[in-house]
């Protein structure tokens, strides 16, 4: 692997928001393991009356993931004659969601993310316009 | 037996001008610098089963057998 890691300039940065797990790193770092789970659920009408969200329910948030092998062997040589890199400004409206935003060098890069989207909606049928629960029919 | 494949790389000069970046999300990652490996998975289902038409009932339980409800 690459014995000298070149270090980085940068100008400026301008970051808007960091939100859910995201991060922005400054400097040399080791090993980066993200992880996201997300059950997206859209509905006509809330429920607030029990848990009923689960992430057990779905395989997707247990499946096993594939994991990619190196098949030959490669003898990897690197060299950095120039041993700056150079970056002017950075303008970034947002990292979120277990998303590493990195000025520096680092080592294996890892990320998982796990989304599972719902929607439920309620009568479709007489609904011209505007959405299924302003559709509603209240009376019954 | 042949020799293992033999890679050299020469790292040129390097830079930028300006970046402007709406978004960084969902596990992925942006690096100014050098790493050894970058891995990132993006698991996202949305099937046509998701979309869910019936009367207001609750999702199942785990232990419900059924990913979904029935419309």
């Amino acid at each position: 692997m690459n014995r000298d890691p070149r270090s980085t300039t940068l100008l400026s940065l301008f970051v808007n928001t960091v939100s859910s797990s995201g991060v922005v790193h400054l400097g040399d770092g080791q090993d980066t393991n993200m992880a996201s789970r997300a059950l997206a659920v859209q509905r006509a009408i809330a429920n607030f009356q029990d848990d009923e969200f689960f992430f057990e329910s779905y395989p997707i948030f247990y499946l096993p993931q594939p994991v990619p092998e190196a098949e030959v062997p490669v003898r990897f040589r690197s060299e950095s004659p120039w041993p700056t890199l150079q970056v002017g400004c950075v303008y970034a409206l947002g990292v979120s969601s277990s998303s590493t935003f990195r000025v520096g060098c680092s080592g294996p890069v890892q990320g998982v993310t796990r989304i599972k989207h719902i929607r439920h909606f309620n009568n479709l049928v007489a609904s011209p316009a505007g959405t299924s629960a302003e559709n509603r029919d209240y009376s019954s | 037996m042949s020799s293992p494949l033999s890679l050299h790389v020469t790292n040129g000069p390097v830079s930028v001008g300006c970046i402007n970046l709406v978004g960084v999300s969902s596990s992925s990652a942006l690096l100014l610098g050098d790493t050894e490996s970058i891995t990132l998975y993006s698991y996202f289902d949305t099937p046509a089963e998701s979309m869910i038409v019936s009367p207001m009932a609750p999702l199942p339980l785990p232990g419900g057998g059924e990913e979904q409800i029935e419309p």
